[in-house]
């Protein structure tokens, strides 16, 4: 009996002993399907260049599976390297072995973060960069160190970075961590301001506007008004296109929560920047011409139209309505045909958004028209849907010295974010400023806009030599017809009224978006036809 | 009396006397000279040497090649070919016992330039732990092997392979049956679905396999796994011939299935005359298959010999140059020298390739199936294989790390990692197929730690023995490694490595895995003999002594250098 026991007690221990030798194996290895390669991860067209002189290559497998291709190249200082499914790494040496910027994205998503040892950088929900730092507590005090001098930040680089600070740091040096007078950490930018505009090409779908001003994009006139670079009915290459959108930045995008609208200014990187070439599925891009642009014209027209006539019998309660509807805000970017190309239901409720904002402004004439982001302290672009809870709504009349600040912010946004000719952008202030002044007098005339009328910009194109865009005969006219529309429709040629002279002014705004999204690279084509 | 002496000498009869003299004179010489030259003549006609069907002096002619045998060095020499070990389960209990090892023959090269390592090979029945071992790695091959094809997942559940992992597949088949973990009739089912599936598969442009297939369907898929094609792999081949003729040489019921498989290939572009190895793969722009060298020092010589084992003649790419050497902790390691700039090629130093040869091929030539087994008659790449093996136990012994590198999947991106001991000008360079260096992904690789402990019987391979053997998930196999930087295990389950750690297994039980073949022809030699096929796809005839690879020697490097 007592060796039964003995071996009773003895085939136990053994049992447990391999139960937990068994667990102690199994534990801690976590099949996460988010580690395993798959093909879907794919969100990015490796043979798009990020900047001027990357290049594809082939990547040297051995194994079974992985990506065929990615890309390498050099930006402001950094080598990078970048796959199909946005894994990069970004370091100042070519080897990318020290100082590394590590790119990771969720797969299937455009939500990507950079990595560097205890620092992680990202882009939030609205597309504002967010900063992460592992040892960082509350209380700690952060400065920039660029050699010998240093300067102090302040904590908010922990909250949604504004464009300052964004800037601070994408400057380069270091950033130091310092806890009671002594430091916690010490974090190399190097790289920082490349791996942001990195973020921001990826969550755009590799659309150009979105790289900050100056960026060394690839010359579309090069590269290919034929898409040289990338052929997508006839690309053969073993990857699969990017196809994947996320539906967080999906819902962003719809909403009109584009990336780059909030935290940074949007850039036109190159006058004549084409889009990304999954976005020529819009064939009206291609193929459009100026009779069809007619017709698009007069179409959006008789929409305005229509919804002002509609308007004009009942004036809503401004407040009992959402100040911008959030469907009314197209993406600035135009990364994808679906975004570029805005719907007639879209155009339905950015007229009405206009219309109410319309009126709420004829109720409080004194108030500027954009809106600043005046709860983040960033410069919010006049694109209100961006962040429409934070509009202002109440009737404050901002002093009499803001006019100049705000008409250098309406042109700011003009060239910046929709990509118009300075001289362009003048004119449609200086026919705004004109109506305005012909209406009820209620907004001031700049003196930017003064200045522009009395020297009135010529009708006729730029000399040649210089690259103009817009600015030919058939804009001009256009735009013409379209204000005469537009009087005409309102109580002809009589002075306008104060509802016609706000409506004016967003409706430029529109047509210009609807412009650079629909019929920008045809006015491309005109221009360098016009100017070779 | 006087007058008539003078007229008899003047006389017309002694004028014709001397004319019919003269005349029977010449005559005699000239019947005497014909006579001779007939005799000449005539011996020498006697002394021909008559040409006999399949003698040496035979002309045979290409249809009846390959009826000849392959020569092989016991054909040469009075030492008998080496046998077929028995299976684990049949050996004796004193089959070790009476093993004979050359325990106390020197280390160097011999007069032929078979090379004798210094330090020999484990032999013995496996123990538990190894047992254990090897019953997780083959329980790997039971998971992830596809009912409907046969075929083997390269990674865990991911439904792809190439040649390369098949291999290793069959690497763990062949083990798991001699090792007596399964019994012929899984393994019969096993190799025949496989071989079958193989047969099966549609070529990359009517020329080789495609570089990877769907494991569920069997489709030619491109590296995303979708439907579409990329090339074909010269070293995936390479890899791959070497276990269709170890199976075959092994397991003579399946030898007309697995020529059946090879006779659907087409080798013309696949090695060229002077004996250089190909890969093809597809120009983005053009579509049009591009043919490029394939393979570097260490993997381009293993794979060169699968090919020589079926008759082709790699010469080239056989030989070790171009070749250079990086000092490192006092050991001259070889590395290729074709230079990555110009070749766009890099030149990975890894274990993996020398534990191949070593294992599967006992560091011989082809041709060899009589030398015992510590000599190795491909002296090279023993000799090569003894520096990749000390220059990382002097890494270890003078740093602390320990050391077994090779190439392996993560997890994550970037999926794949070249664990080297040198590439591209650095030591101990761990890179990403693109290029970039990640040292936070340096680790032991498991089938390099296994592999070297299996051919190295030294403390320092005990000691990777110690960190490696338990180094398993019971659920899917034996982990691809441990990080070395204590990131702890490498937690991804691939069908190389469990069929690595299988076959150094097997290879302590039963010494080299390929055995000598026992047959007389081949189908592989003597199929389409009728045709031009043969000619067409490059299929070779069977290798006479002339047609070995030649046996090579390097500089020995005598001492450390630092």
């Amino acid at each position: 009996m007592r060796y039964f026991v003995q071996t009773l007690a003895a085939a136990v221990g053994a049992a447990l002993l391999a139960a937990t030798s068994v667990g102690a194996q199994t534990v801690g290895v976590p099949e996460r399907g988010e580690e395993a390669f798959a093909s879907e991860n794919a969100i990015l067209d490796t043979s798009i260049p990020f900047a001027i002189g990357a290049r594809e290559a082939r990547q040297a497998l051995r194994g079974a599976f992985g990506w065929p291709s990615f890309q390498e190249g050099l930006v402001e200082g950094v080598y990078f390297r970048f796959d199909p499914d946005g894994y990069a790494r970004f370091a100042p040496t070519p080897r990318l072995d020290v100082d590394v910027f590590e790119v990771i994205c969720r797969p299937r998503t455009y939500a990507c973060a950079a990595r560097k040892e205890g620092l992680e950088a990202f882009l939030t929900d609205r597309g504002q960069l967010q900063v992460k730092l592992e040892n960082a507590l509350a209380g700690d005090q952060f400065f920039v160190s660029e050699g010998v001098s240093e300067i102090q930040v302040p904590e908010r680089i922990l909250q949604p970075l504004d464009v300052p600070l964004e800037l601070l740091l994408g400057s380069g040096g270091e950033l130091i961590v310092r806890r009671g007078g002594s430091e916690v950490s010490r974090v190399s930018l190097k790289g920082f301001s490349a791996v942001t505009a990195y973020l921001r090409w990826i969550a755009a779908q590799q659309d150009y506007s979105v790289l900050p001003r100056g960026w060394p994009v690839p010359n579309a006139d090069g590269a290919g008004g034929a898409g040289s670079m990338t052929q997508p009915a006839a690309w053969n290459s073993p990857m699969p296109q990017p196809q994947m959108l996320a539906p967080e930045y999906a819902s962003a995008l719809a909403a009109g929560i584009a990336p780059a609208t909030t935290a940074s200014p949007v850039t036109l990187a190159a006058p004549n920047a084409t889009t990304q070439p999954q976005a020529t599925s819009a064939p009206m891009a291609d193929t459009v011409s100026g009779q069809e642009l007619r017709t698009e014209l007069e179409t959006l027209k008789q929409i305005i139209l229509q919804a002002q006539l509609g308007r004009a019998a009942e004036v809503p309660d401004a407040t009992s309505l959402p100040a911008f509807p959030p469907q009314a805000a197209m993406p600035v970017s135009g990364a994808g045909g679906k975004q570029a190309e805005p719907s007639l239901a879209q155009l339905l409720a950015a007229v009405e958004g206009l219309q109410t904002q319309l009126d709420g402004l004829q109720q409080e004439p004194s108030l500027p028209v954009t809106g600043g982001g005046a709860g983040t302290g960033a410069p919010a672009s006049p694109v209100l849907s961006a962040q429409p809870e934070v509009m202002p709504q109440s009737p404050a009349v901002p002093p009499q010295s803001d006019n100049r600040a705000d008409t250098v912010k309406k042109l700011d946004y003009l060239i910046s974010d929709l990509g118009l000719d300075p001289q362009a952008a003048l004119r449609v202030l200086q026919m705004a400023a004109k109506d305005t002044a012909q209406g009820v007098g209620a907004h001031p005339t700049t003196p930017v806009a003064a200045e522009t009328l009395s020297t009135p910009a010529p009708l006729t194109p730029e000399p040649a030599g210089k690259p103009v865009l817009y600015q030919n005969e058939l804009v001009d006219q256009i735009l013409a017809e379209l204000e005469t529309d537009m009087m005409a429709a309102t109580g002809g040629g009589e002075p306008a009224e104060p509802s016609v002279s706000q409506v004016t002014v967003e409706d430029y705004i529109l047509l210009s978006r609807y412009f650079k999204s629909a019929v920008l690279p045809e006015l491309e084509v005109m221009a360098a036809q016009q100017n070779p | 009396m006087k007058s008539a002496v003078g007229s008899g000498k003047r006389s017309p009869l002694r004028g014709v006397v001397i004319f019919f003299a003269a005349v029977l004179v010449l005559s005699g010489a000239g019947y005497s000279v014909g006579i001779s030259a007939r005799k000449v003549f005539l011996a020498q006609e006697e002394e021909i040497i008559p040409i006999i069907a399949g003698g040496e002096l035979d002309d045979i002619p290409a249809l009846m090649r390959g009826n000849l045998p392959s020569v092989t060095s016991s054909m040469l020499t009075d030492v008998p070919r080496r046998t077929k070990p028995p299976r684990m389960c049949e050996m004796p209990a004193d089959y070790f016992d009476t093993l004979e090892r050359g325990l106390n023959v020197p280390h160097g090269y011999d007069k032929h330039n078979a090379y004798v390592r210094k330090y020999r090979a484990r032999r013995g029945f496996l123990n538990e732990r190894e047992l254990r071992a090897a019953r997780v790695a083959w329980h790997y091959f039971e998971k992830f092997t596809q009912e409907t094809t046969g075929l083997a997942n390269s990674v865990g559940n991911y439904p792809s392979t190439t040649l390369w992992d098949t291999a290793s597949y069959m690497a763990g088949l062949v083990s798991a049956y001699e090792l007596c973990l399964i019994e012929k009739p899984e393994f019969d089912r096993r190799i025949t679905q496989l071989l079958t599936t193989v047969k099966g598969l549609e070529l990359f442009r009517k020329e080789l396999p495609n570089k990877v297939y769907h494991t569920k369907t069997g489709a030619k898929v491109d590296y995303t796994n979708k439907p579409g094609e990329i090339g074909f792999s010269a070293l995936d081949i390479g890899r791959f011939l070497v276990w269709l003729r170890i199976c075959k040489n092994r397991y003579p019921y399946l030898a007309n299935t697995i020529d059946s498989v090879l006779l659907k290939w087409d080798f013309r572009n696949a090695i060229d005359s002077e004996g250089l190895m190909f890969g093809a793969y597809i120009d983005k722009e053009t579509d049009e298959t591009v043919y490029a060298q394939e393979g570097r020092l260490g993997y381009e010589e293993y794979a060169a010999k699968g090919f020589a084992l079926w008759g082709f003649q790699p010469r080239l790419a056989h030989r070790a140059e171009p070749f250079l050497t990086a000092s490192i902790f006092g050991i001259q390691v070889p590395y290729d020298g074709r230079d990555p700039r110009v070749f766009h090629s890099q030149n990975y130093v890894v274990t993996e390739s020398y534990l191949q040869d070593g294992l599967e091929l006992g560091f011989d030539m082809p041709h060899d199936d009589s030398s015992p087994e510590w000599v190795h008659t491909d002296g090279w790449r023993a000799e090569f294989a003894d520096r990749i093996y000390q220059v990382q136990e002097n890494r270890w012994r003078q740093t602390g790390f320990m050391t077994a590198r090779s190439e392996h999947n993560v997890k994550g991106p970037p999926y794949f990692t070249y664990d080297t001991i040198f590439s591209d000008g650095y030591p101990w360079n761990t890179v990403t197929p693109r290029g970039d260096y990640v040292p936070d992904h340096s680790a032991v690789a498991a089938k390099a730690a296994l592999g070297l402990w299996a051919l190295w019987e030294t403390e320092y391979t005990d000691v990777l023995y110690e960190a490696i053997i338990e180094l398993y998930d019971p659920e899917n196999g034996m982990y691809e490694g441990l990080y070395e930087r204590g990131q702890g295990r490498v937690a991804i389950y691939t069908a190389n490595n469990n069929g690595i750690i299988l076959t150094s297994l097997l290879h302590k039980v039963q010494g080299t895995i390929l055995t000598p073949y026992t047959g007389d022809t081949e189908v592989w030699y003597t199929a389409f003999r009728d045709q031009d096929i043969r000619l067409l796809r490059n299929y070779p005839d069977p290798p006479q002594k002339d047609d070995w690879l030649p046996v090579l020697r390097h500089s020995v490097q005598e001492k450390a250098d630092y």
